[in-house]
């Protein structure tokens, strides 16, 4: 079982490093089947100076709450023990209450949620303000899918740097992500990081997640926003600073490699670019953005460094599945993806706004085109985020190397 | 425990057929049958949604599991929590045990307005029928309980449009029996009975009938924009025009915060007299436990922004609202401990009610603790969406105030049946529903922390737990499973076997005790000493000496049955069908208006279905009006000087002031923000002060209708509200000639502020054709000459709410003509 110790959960804090695991491991020995986890999502990682600060916050609250248990579940089953019929023949007294004892018993909750309060609203200050020096990153989420983006890294070939489903971040420096909508209500929610915000239409609003642990951490829409909510995951990859900005650097003058001519990733290309008018297969551009191409589409996440990325569907499959499932994702990914927005092009059925439609038409040949060119899309290898990124949790120390291929 | 009693009535029981049951249950106006049929529908709604829960578990005792995947998960998902919540915990401990114990333990023969409780079960029973039309109607809706903006308007959803009609049906259901209770314990007690010897039940019912008619109006106010958005593109929301999502939210959780503590009141009170009853001892602290009711009441109010701190509003706010969460802790606290202190010292009978009582403090403690937890804004930012809020609102749902639902079943079932359920079985119910509920829930806590989000219909392998713990939850579902067959069995046997029940099988010390088990139609044989010392009159009778004085019970006089309210009922239904399925005119936001043949056949049939229910209902409402209550002229008596019509209309009309309250609010909101202003040709000022004159002069002249009744000036009276009602007929005129210009003018789907007017001007428009029905129904009464001196039919009812009407015109002349 105990396979997710992470070998790299170090840092400041990482003595303390997820206290929840020593708490569960106790509570959970029935658990002990044996079973191979790869993961570790809790919001017990102190790794991150929000959970530290929610931690010390509730070791009071948690004091209390353990008091006031025993104490009340003790005065319960002792009255209850001693005063049941079978052990006691006693005429009840009729007595009609006790206003001292009312009195401390209103009086005791009265000065503990008073201190409670003190404690929420100071850990309310400590957290809520976005720091002036936070890295800030934009999260547009959308039915079923993120797009991440950086406001200050603008790309040499038009737009900003951004990414789809995979968020990049640095270590030890908060990150302010702006939240927004782009149709229902989502949330962003990566609990190792940071709490949950919102993410509504037509307002931003802004949460600050920080981490002093390189490594891959994993997130999700926790607002319920349609079929595929339970499909709307996305990772979010903690690099040291130094990384961290030549990622964005890099990011920044990538342009999306142009196919040698008669390859295959050239017949995907012009497939990706115009779609096949004839079968009605919409070009993916018209939803997808490529940086350094045509591509402008924004009803998609974004396809830039698809080739770098490990996770495909909004991180429904993450590595070889994903790899795996690419060529299916374009035939028909409504099919594997109940309720996905994008139209299926083996001329399946999908509905969009109430209403049923039809896909186009791609041969199979074309589909790995497509799909060739899709894996060309490779960041430099300085700028892979997933090379040596450890997964929290999980007992190899760095994912298998980048990329779907 | 010896009282005297009355003789018994010997009850002729020939077998009746199923038919004339179920023709007694549409006709009746007892208040004990109606009770029943609240507690049956609601078990019923129960074991459908414990098979929902049941299916829920299935999908996510493994990973990937391909059972109930994606929007058919979410539709699950949706009718489990609606049902669970709407039609089981809500209505069976309001309503159901409300209506059978609080007239029996006020001591009198039925509610205040018994024809008006008959109306509002049928709408309650024919609110669950109409969601569950949904079913061949393109399916459940998937948009969970909350159904959150815009999601509840999401093109690939179906059903939310009959599930916001189901809901306004319901919640009117809900506020007319709310309302009848407040009037009944105002307005009726036994002779001597004082408010604060009151047993704390009723108090319990009281309190909860308050906070409904508070704050129900959050629920209709967004499930009425939310319709109107679906049908006609009217949006106080869409923030492609500036509304915003989370104005809905705010509307949402103004009442189902409130909500939460409808499914605890009534659950404290049956509690409380569990404890007394079986520790054989008063309640410790009564009036502290009252104080504390109302107190929870209150702070209810105003914490209903614990469940959007993650929706990011102003810091001020989110503290403000965490330390009202944070106070509710303390009356609720108070409940426990005092529940307990009743306990200590006693000689207590452990029976299964007293076991369920045990539980539920046991478990309620736990409940309690997390929630104070998730006052804690930070902590908050992290688990809500979690699997740790399933947890915690099961705890104190489902292993909280549900175990009590059980417990007063128990407790009352000889009351109810004249039999007793098994003890064995009993047993075994509590302890699998004890053993399952843990195991259930108490993983979900810790998949919470594990950073499970809630409403998945699946997850991956390989996250720490989440594979193990979910199985345990599933496996914890199906030992609840056993549970309720063990329930259902019980509970089946004990409606068969012998009566042998007693008045007075547990030596309680309420009135309701010193009736028959079950009792007779008309309550009690008997007259009650005028004296109430404490709030546990039998007890002290006994020690006072004083007895029960006997009274022929050919002497009572009951309201006579009538099929009209149950009729006035079926036809909302039909008209409920009709507005979600149909519309008027074949009219879409996106499509525009059509011809009617374009339209689909479901649509086309339930358009006419629409058309046909409106002559439908004014048919039975107006049978209704002219059937008497009572075959026999008899004289009401009621504590206040008003007549009890006059009581349940004044509490309702807190709820509609409520829900003119909350979309004012509202609008008022968005006009400070600047995101609604009125486009440049709006309407004119002119046509609503002359239309403000019409309304005011009919306020004048109702009232002196009202005046001429009083001294029996017939003539002048019918003038009155002929007059009346053709004032308002011309004040409708008018409204309807502006709101077609302003229609034509602009675009309602562009303009917030101009959607604002229509939803707020239109919902009072609509008010003006109900409080017109109101008047016509007395002016018919005395048309028809079932009006005198002494009957008022439903005459002071019907004025009070004119006035209303014409008191919030007035507002809405000042912010939308004069702003
Ligand atoms: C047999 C007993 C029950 C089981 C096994 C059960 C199980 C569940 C499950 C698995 C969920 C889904 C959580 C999610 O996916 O987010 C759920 C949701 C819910 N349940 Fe239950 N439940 C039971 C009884 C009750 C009762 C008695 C109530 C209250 C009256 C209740 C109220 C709710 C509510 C309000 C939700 C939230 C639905 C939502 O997220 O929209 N449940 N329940
Ligand atoms: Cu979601
Ligand atoms: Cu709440």
């Amino acid at each position: 079982m105990n396979t997710n110790q992470s070998g790299r959960a170090r840092g400041p804090g990482g003595g303390r490093a997820l206290f929840v695991r020593g708490i569960l491991l106790t509570a959970g020995a029935a658990l002990l089947t044996g079973c191979q986890s790869n993961q570790f999502i809790t919001l017990g990682d102190m790794a991150s100076a929000y959970n530290r600060e929610i931690f010390w916050m509730s070791v009071w609250a948690i004091a209390f709450s353990i008091i006031i248990f025993v104490g009340v579940s003790y005065a319960l089953f002792a009255t209850v023990r001693r005063f049941r019929e079978e052990n006691n023949s006693a005429e009840p007294a009729q007595f009609h209450g006790n206003n001292r004892l009312e009195v401390v018993l209103v009086a005791v909750p009265v000065l503990i949620v008073i201190v409670l309060s003190v404690l929420t609203v100071r850990s309310m200050a400590r957290l809520n303000p976005t720091p002036e020096n936070a890295t800030v990153v934009s999260a547009l989420s959308r039915q079923f899918w993120w797009n991440f983006s950086y406001p200050s890294a603008t790309a040499a070939a038009g737009g900003v740097v951004t990414n789809g489903n995979e968020m990049v971040m640095p270590t030890r420096n908060p990150v302010a992500v702006t939240i927004t909508s782009g149709d229902v209500m989502h949330a962003f929610w990566a609990p190792n990081l940071g709490g949950q915000r919102n993410a509504t239409p037509g307002t931003e609003k802004t949460w600050q997640i920080d981490t002093d642990r390189p490594g891959v951490y994993q997130g999700n829409c926790s607002l319920l926003c349609g079929a595929s909510h339970a499909n709307m995951r996305f990772k979010v990859i903690a690099l040291e600073p130094e990384r961290y900005n030549t990622f964005l650097r890099v990011a920044a003058e990538y342009r999306a490699p142009t196919p040698a001519p008669g390859s295959a990733e050239e017949r995907g290309y012009q497939l990706f670019m115009q779609g096949k008018p004839s079968t009605g297969a919409l070009a993916c551009a018209a939803c997808h953005r490529v940086q350094g191409t045509p591509a402008n589409g924004a009803a998609g996440p974004d396809l830039s460094f698809f080739g770098t990325r490990r996770t495909l569907g909004a991180g429904m499959w993450e590595g070889a599945e994903a790899e795996r499932m690419l060529i299916p994702w374009l035939a028909n990914s409504p099919g594997v993806k109940p309720g996905s927005l994008m139209p299926p092009y083996n001329g399946a059925t999908y509905k969009v706004n109430g209403q049923v439609q039809k896909g186009g038409v791609l041969t199979e040949q074309e589909l790995s085109d497509i799909a060739a060119y899709l894996r060309s899309l490779r960041l430099p290898e300085e700028a892979d985020y997933w090379r040596d990124s450890p997964v929290i949790g999980s007992a190899g120390d760095a994912a298998p190397r980048g990329g779907t291929q | 425990m010896t009282v005297q009693h009355a003789p018994q009535t010997t009850t002729t029981s020939a077998r009746r057929g199923a038919w004339e049951v179920i023709k007694d249950y549409m006709m009746t106006t007892d208040h004990k049958k109606i009770g029943l049929l609240y507690i049956f529908v609601s078990l019923l709604a129960f074991a459908i949604g414990g098979l929902m829960a049941v299916g829920i578990r299935l999908q996510l005792a493994l990973p990937d599991q391909t059972l109930l995947v994606g929007n058919t998960y979410n539709e699950v998902l949706t009718g489990h929590a609606a049902i669970m919540i709407f039609f089981f915990l809500i209505p069976i401990g309001l309503f159901g045990f409300g209506n059978y114990f609080l007239p029996l333990q006020l001591g009198v023969r039925d509610v205040a307005l018994p024809r008006l409780n008959n109306f509002a079960v049928w709408l309650f029973i024919f609110s669950l029928i109409l969601i569950l039309t949904g079913l061949w109607n393109g399916g459940l809706p998937g948009v969970g309980w909350t159904f959150y903006y815009p999601l509840s308007v999401d093109g690939n959803q179906t059903g939310v449009s009959v599930f916001m009609v189901a809901l306004i049906l319901n919640g009117l259901g809900s506020l007319l029996g709310s309302a009848n209770f407040a009037a009944t314990i105002v307005n009726l007690r036994a002779p001597g009975m004082s408010l604060w010897k009151m047993p704390i039940f009723v108090w319990s019912i009281f309190a909860t009938s308050i906070l409904q008619l508070v704050s129900l109006s959050g629920l209709t106010a967004a499930s009425l924009a939310t319709y109107l958005e679906l049908k006609l593109g009217l949006s106080m929301f869409n923030p492609g025009i500036g509304g915003t999502p989370i104005l809905f939210t705010q509307f949402f959780w103004f009442y189902s915060h409130p909500a939460v503590y409808v499914m605890l009141l009534p659950y404290l009170g049956i509690a409380a007299e569990v404890a007394s009853t079986m520790a054989r001892k008063p309640l410790f602290g009564y009036r502290v436990m009252v104080y504390s009711l109302l107190g929870i009441v209150l702070v209810s109010l105003l914490v209903w922004v614990h469940h959007i701190f993650a929706v990011g509003l102003p810091e001020g706010w989110q503290i403000a609202f965490a330390i009202a969460t944070l106070i509710v802790a303390v009356p609720t606290g108070v409940k426990i401990f005092n529940l307990i202190g009743t306990l200590w010292g006693g000689r207590i009978i452990m029976k299964t009610p007293t076991y369920w009582l045990v539980g539920f403090i046991f478990n309620f403690l736990i409940g309690g603790i997390t929630g104070v937890s998730l006052g804690m804004i930070p902590f908050d930012y992290q688990v809500t969406n979690s699997y740790y809020i399933v947890a915690h609102f099961h705890n104190v749902m489902m292993f909280g105030t549900a175990f009590l639902a059980m417990g007063g079943l128990y407790y009352w079932w000889p009351k109810m049946t004249g039999r007793f359920l098994s003890e064995r079985l009993g047993m075994w119910h509590f302890w699998l529903f004890m053993v399952g509920s843990w195991m259930t829930f108490l993983p979900q806590y810790i998949l919470g922390l594990l950073g499970m989000p809630r409403r998945y219909y699946t997850y991956p392998a390989g996250n720490f737990a989440w594979t193990e713990l979910n199985f345990i939850s599933t496996m914890g579902a199906l030992i609840l499973l056993a549970g309720g067959i063990v329930m259902v069995i019980n509970f089946y046997q004990g409606l068969r076997g012998p009566k042998t029940a007693s008045n007075n099988p547990w030596g309680g010390y309420t009135l309701e005790w010193t009736a028959s088990s079950p009792p007779a139609a008309y309550n009690f044989a008997h007259e009650f000493p005028r004296t109430f010392p404490t709030e546990r009159p039998l007890y002290d009778w006994e020690k006072s000496g004083q007895t029960l004085t006997p009274v022929d019970p050919k002497s009572i006089h009951l309201p006579q049955d009538t099929i009209w309210p149950f009729m006035t009922a079926l036809s909302l239904l039909f008209m409920g069908y009709g507005l979600s399925f149909g519309w008027f005119t074949n009219y879409t936001p996106a499509g525009g208006l059509r011809a009617f043949s374009e339209a689909g056949l479901s649509f086309q049939i339930a358009t006419v279905i629409l058309y046909l229910s409106i002559p439908f209902f004014f048919y039975s409402l107006f049978k209704w009006a002219g059937t008497r209550e009572y075959a026999v002229p008899v004289e009401h008596h009621h504590l206040t000087k008003y007549d009890n019509g006059f009581m349940g209309m004044a509490w309702f009309i807190i709820s509609e002031v409520g829900l003119f309250g909350v979309l004012i609010a509202g609008y008022v909101y968005l006009r400070l923000i600047g995101a609604a202003e009125p486009p440049a040709l709006r309407p004119n000022i002119w046509l609503a002060a002359l239309n403000t004159l019409i309304l005011v002069t009919s306020s004048f002249v109702i009232h002196k209708a009202e005046q001429d009744h009083h001294k029996g000036r017939y003539t002048w009276f019918r003038l009155g509200l002929l007059i009346t009602l053709i004032l308002g007929a011309v004040f409708m005129v008018f409204q309807v000639y502006e709101f077609v210009l302003f229609g034509v003018e602009s675009d309602w789907k562009q303009n917030l502020w101009q959607a604002c007017f229509f939803i707020i001007v239109g919902l009072h428009g609509l008010h003006i054709l109900i409080g017109g029905t109101g008047i016509a129904l007395p002016y018919y009464q005395a048309l028809t000459g079932k009006m005198d001196k002494y009957n008022h039919g439903s005459l002071t009812a019907a004025s009070l709410y004119w006035h209303l009407v014409d008191v919030v015109w007035l507002l809405i002349v000042a912010i939308f003509y004069a702003w």
